[in-house]
């Protein structure tokens, strides 16, 4: 608990970035096409890149929320579990859109050319992201809704716990427990020896994809390597965004694994504060006019070398308070 | 032993395929 928010509160603040966000940035990604403007496509698709950021902290916390949902006895872990399955599914779609509609606008950035390739599977990923959010809501509302069940159940209703959580109308979902579940997923890392130590090792190499990328091109924004022009390292930023991919990918596989170890864990909470701090101004080095015209020999304005100092301090803060899951938090 | 294989044939196949990803990105971008 911080400050009087539990993470609850957390959650059910921040499950609207990818409902109501990620249906604003596909209305504005429609709306761009339809009147083939290259600038509302670009903040569409900054749009469909911040919702799929920000829906991190929103899946996230629902991880924490679910760790203090399940100790409740009239909570039901069926429809905990539905909620969940759905939130992984959409969470997916919305990185595989987040993380395309970043390339496009690298690209864009480069060439003034739209791929358009790319972009149509933005759009195509989009829309399923909206469908999969929605239903990922409406299963999220099951879990708990006393002023729904005080109208149906009748006074003096002698009903189980667990079907009291259930809403009108509506048994509890069946426990799902496939290989494409949360927890089937969970359980099918711990049941193999080697999925851990394999995402272990690539976690740590995507780890210097990313540091080692972003330490070259935002030095050169603090003012450093002046012979450089910042458009020549800026054809570098794939591959910390693969980097990236390789350590979502992978640190989702730890959370999903053991979401005990990180729903609550204070160091993963700072942990994501830095991702999102690091995730936007990645955005902001990729596509923005002040870095892209950093030339040959000029010195950075301020704004640029504090971008710069920004994303070093951000990686280095995401590293830092991952090392630190065990020690300043509950982890291992 | 088994272990050792499997991980390190497991890194070795998916930085081999974010490396094929980053080349076609590359070569998909002017020089």
């Amino acid at each position: 608990m911080m400050m009087g928010i539990t993470v609850p509160h957390l959650h059910l603040l921040l499950n609207h970035i990818p409902t109501v966000g990620g249906a604003a940035a596909l209305l504005l990604l429609l709306v761009a096409f339809a009147r083939k403007s290259n600038d509302l496509k670009r903040i569409a698709l900054e749009a469909t890149y911040i919702v799929a950021l920000f829906t991190f902290p929103s899946y996230l916390s629902g991880v924490g929320a679910q760790q203090t949902l399940l100790k409740m006895p009239e909570i039901s872990q069926a429809f905990v579990d539905a909620h969940w399955n759905a939130a992984l599914f959409t969470f997916v779609l919305m990185q595989l859109a987040g993380s395309l509609a970043w390339l496009a606008l690298w690209k864009y950035r480069r060439s003034s050319q739209w791929p358009t390739t790319t972009i149509t599977v933005v759009v195509v990923l989009s829309v399923l992201a909206f469908a999969a959010s929605a239903r990922t809501a409406a299963l999220g509302g099951d879990i708990r809704h006393p002023e729904i069940l005080a109208q149906v159940a009748a006074p003096g209703d002698a009903a189980a716990p667990a079907d009291a959580a259930a809403p009108a109308g509506e048994a509890a979902p069946p426990v799902v427990a496939g290989s494409l579940t949360g927890r089937g997923l969970g359980r099918s890392v711990m049941d193999r020896n080697w999925v851990w130590p394999a995402s272990e090792a690539l976690h740590f190499i995507g780890l210097w994809m990313i540091l080692g990328i972003i330490l070259i091109v935002n030095l050169r924004l603090l003012g450093f390597m002046r012979a450089v022009p910042y458009s020549a390292l800026h054809r570098l930023l794939p591959w910390a965004a693969l980097g990236l991919l390789i350590n979502v990918v992978t640190g989702m596989t730890f959370v999903t694994a053991t979401p005990d170890q990180y729903g609550e864990n204070i160091s993963f909470l700072w942990k994501i504060i830095f991702l999102m701090i690091a995730g936007v101004d990645l955005l902001y080095i990729t596509v923005f006019e002040g870095p892209w015209h950093v030339e040959s020999g000029q010195n950075p304005p301020l704004r640029v070398k504090i971008a710069g100092a920004t994303a070093i301090i951000g990686w280095v803060g995401v590293m830092y308070f991952g090392r630190m899951l065990p020690f300043l938090g509950n982890a291992f | 032993m088994q272990l050792a294989i499997v991980v390190s044939t497991t890194v070795a196949v998916t930085i081999a395929i974010v490396f094929v990803i980053g080349y076609l990105i590359d070569k998909n971008t002017e020089a």
